[in-house]
């Protein structure tokens, strides 16, 4: 999942980055509220995490443009201000959730799964596709009764595929969703972490639920090719 | 409600007041009316007695007066007896036949005239009686004239009663009127009054002002004026609230977001650079609550100013060299350039003086492009600190606005250094306990801030060298 992280205040920025990051996030961090709107406009986010006081736009100008250009990307707000005003406002520009400032982080990590699972039109955390079973909340995989251990990377790459099982996704899109693009811009990578993520969950199985879809992409499901 | 019967008062106050005045006017208008009746009709009846007198002196043809008397012509009744000069009567009216005296001759030419309720023709009557000094054929007379007063007394009655009717009618009208005057008056301020007693401290408030511009129209338009100097003072107090928790908060929210996610990923970070964050953040939290105290002490006159001579270029010189180290460590390609000339002692605190050079010196820092420059000089009675920058510069509009709390014209954050906007309102606070005045202007390319403190005069508390030579302990703190 790639989540835009537009936080102005330094020492915020570089621990949601590093938090983000080690739960498996593709993290992308925007210093104002400007370059937060256009990479928001031009880039594909799963989540967009938007503080309120920023430098240029301040985060209910962003979140409003945004809607207004159409775009439907879950927004959580942040904001230091906890004034009921402030959370109506950021609700009404067209954020999706809000939280005040200080917060939990535990709390942060579950409502930007909460956004992504609902985006994605789903309301339980745990995702099954035939006899696989990713819990969401936990990051931890079952194939039948099976623990499958994942890395944090091969674990996202599944969740994607899982939480659109059945339909095809393409390279580009996987490199766009779970890695950084700054870091990994090849889509070979993807076809490396494929062959890993077979290895898991499909080697040694009599109905495998990965599937090439050659010239397209990748599919998970449990109906065959 | 509890005002309600104050204003009846006021209402009943002013219709008594109305009632009692034009009472007593028509009361005594009434009065002397009824006196001026009686007086015009009785003024000329002395005349028209001595007439009669006259008239009856004629009537005896011989030396005897005809008994009776005969009736004489007159405008009102009139009954006439003459007496000797003892008294005794010569002759009289049939109607006044056997009656004594109905006055000595000592009463002649008496004023006012006596008066008598004599009962004639079977009428009782009030009388007026003049008694007139004759002379009849040599012999001294006196001839008591009656003359019947049932006409005035008739009259005057008649005005009595008339004013009896009319005065309390009239005063009635007049106590209905002020009570609907008074009350139409006071229905504005009611309606303002009730207005006002509305308001529940959310919102715009204003009255609506009377379409008359009179006193109510003007108190409409200074209540307004107050409610609308009151809601700029809330919208301050807001903004200061919203500006001082979101700026405590920050630091307060970065701490708890650097611990949590180093405590949920610990192999994730780097637990030196976890604990340099926390360690800024928790600087800039203690700074904050100082800068807010100091604002706050000195709002509330609670600022302990120890007053000594201080030399200001002193002072200055020890915050431009604490400035460069912090430049140099920095690493920022920032210059200092300082300077002063002159005798620049003031009588100031030392550390309020420092304070007022570090946090300028410090603004100019964080906008210089290359250069800060620093000059103490004197200029007259004043003692002139400059600090100048290469920035940007304070554009004229938001000149004033910069010595407000928590303005900030950068509102980047990520600038490295960046205040949370108390710096200047601290020295604009300082400047001014300190007798002397702060302002900025444009420095070509950049902003100039210049404070002037009162120069010391000469000789006082026997000379600089002792407190000046204290002024860099206090500067270099």
């Amino acid at each position: 999942m790639r989540v835009l992280i537009v936080e102005d205040d330094p020492s915020m920025a570089a621990s949601l980055r590093t938090g983000l990051h080690a739960e498996g996030y593709a993290v992308e961090v925007s210093i104002d509220g400007d370059d937060g709107l256009w990479r928001a406009t031009e880039e594909t986010f799963d989540v967009v995490l938007l503080d309120i006081m920023l430098p240029g736009r301040n985060g209910y100008q962003v979140v409003s443009e945004l809607r207004q250009r159409g775009s439907h990307v879950p927004v959580l707000m942040l904001t230091a201000k906890s004034g009921e005003w402030d959370q109506a406002e950021a609700l009404d520009s067209g954020a999706d959730d809000y939280l005040a400032k200080p917060f939990s982080y535990p709390v942060l990590l579950a409502r930007l799964r909460a956004l992504i699972r609902r985006s994605a039109g789903r309301s339980d955390p745990t995702v099954v596709v035939g006899d696989l079973r990713l819990d969401t909340v936990s990051r931890q995989c079952w194939r039948g009764d099976e623990v499958v251990d994942l890395t944090a990377k091969e674990y996202a790459l599944l969740e994607y595929l899982a939480l659109r099982a059945g339909a095809v996704v393409s390279k580009v899109e996987l490199v766009e969703h779970v890695w950084d693009a700054a870091r990994d811009p090849d889509t070979n990578v993807v076809e490396v972490y494929m062959g890993y993520l077979r290895r898991k969950i499909d080697d040694g199985r009599d109905q495998p639920l990965l599937h090439t879809v050659r010239g397209a992409g990748y599919r998970l499901a449990a109906d065959g090719p | 409600m509890a005002r309600e019967p104050g204003r009846r008062s006021v209402r009943a106050r002013i219709t008594a007041a109305a009632v009692a005045v034009v009472g007593a006017a028509l009361t005594l208008a009434g009065v002397g009316l009824v006196l001026l009746v009686q007086r015009s009709l009785e003024r000329p009846m002395r005349g028209e007695a001595r007439a009669r007198a006259a008239d009856v002196l004629v009537q005896p043809i011989g030396p005897t007066w005809p008994q009776p008397l005969r009736p004489v012509a007159a405008p009102w009744p009139t009954l006439v007896q003459v007496l000797d000069a003892s008294g005794a009567v010569l002759a009289a009216h049939a109607e006044l036949a056997g009656r004594a005296p109905l006055l000595a001759p000592t009463a002649a030419d008496r004023e006012p005239s006596d008066e008598t309720t004599l009962t004639a023709n079977g009428r009782t009557q009030r009388w007026r009686l003049d008694a007139v000094r004759a002379d009849w054929r040599g012999v001294p007379v006196t001839v008591v004239v009656a003359t019947s007063l049932a006409q005035v007394d008739r009259s005057t009655r008649l005005v009595t009663t008339a004013m009896l009717i009319a005065v309390p009618v009239l005063v009635l009208v007049a106590g209905l009127v002020a009570w609907q005057l008074v009350g139409r008056a006071l229905a504005p301020v009611d309606a303002l009054r009730r207005e006002v007693a509305g308001f529940d401290g959310s919102g715009v408030r204003r009255v609506t002002p009377p379409a008359s511009d009179d006193e109510i129209g003007q108190l409409a338009g200074t209540i307004n004026g107050l409610l609308g100097r009151v809601d700029v003072a809330r919208e301050q107090q807001h903004r200061f609230v919203a500006d001082a928790s979101h700026e405590l908060r920050t630091p307060v929210a970065n701490i708890r977001a650097a611990l949590e996610v180093a405590t949920a990923h610990p192999d994730a970070v780097a637990w030196p650079a976890v604990a340099a964050d926390v360690l800024e953040q928790n600087e800039r939290m203690g700074h904050l609550v100082d800068d807010l105290l100091l604002l706050a002490q000195a709002e509330a006159d609670q600022l302990t100013a120890r007053a000594v001579l201080v030399d200001a270029a002193v002072t200055a010189d020890g915050v431009v060299t604490t400035l460069k180290a912090r430049l140099a460590a920095d690493g920022r390609p920032v210059g200092v350039r300082w300077s002063h000339d002159g005798v620049t002692v003031v009588r100031a605190d030392p550390s309020h003086l420092a304070r007022i050079v570090e946090n300028l010196t410090a603004n100019a820092a964080r906008f210089a492009r290359s250069t800060v420059a620093v000059h103490v000089g004197r200029i007259g009675r004043w003692v002139e600190v400059t600090v100048a920058d290469d920035g940007p510069g304070v554009p004229e509009a938001e000149r004033g606005r910069v010595f407000e709390r928590f303005v900030r014209l950068d509102t980047d954050r990520s600038r490295r250094g960046g205040g949370a906007g108390l710096g200047l309102p601290i020295v604009a606070e300082l400047v001014a306990r300190a007798g002397g005045l702060v302002s900025v202007g444009d420095g070509g390319p950049g902003a100039v801030f210049t404070v002037r403190l009162p120069a010391a005069s000469p000789g006082a508390d026997g000379g600089v060298t002792g407190p000046a030579g204290a002024a860099p302990v206090s500067a270099s703190s």
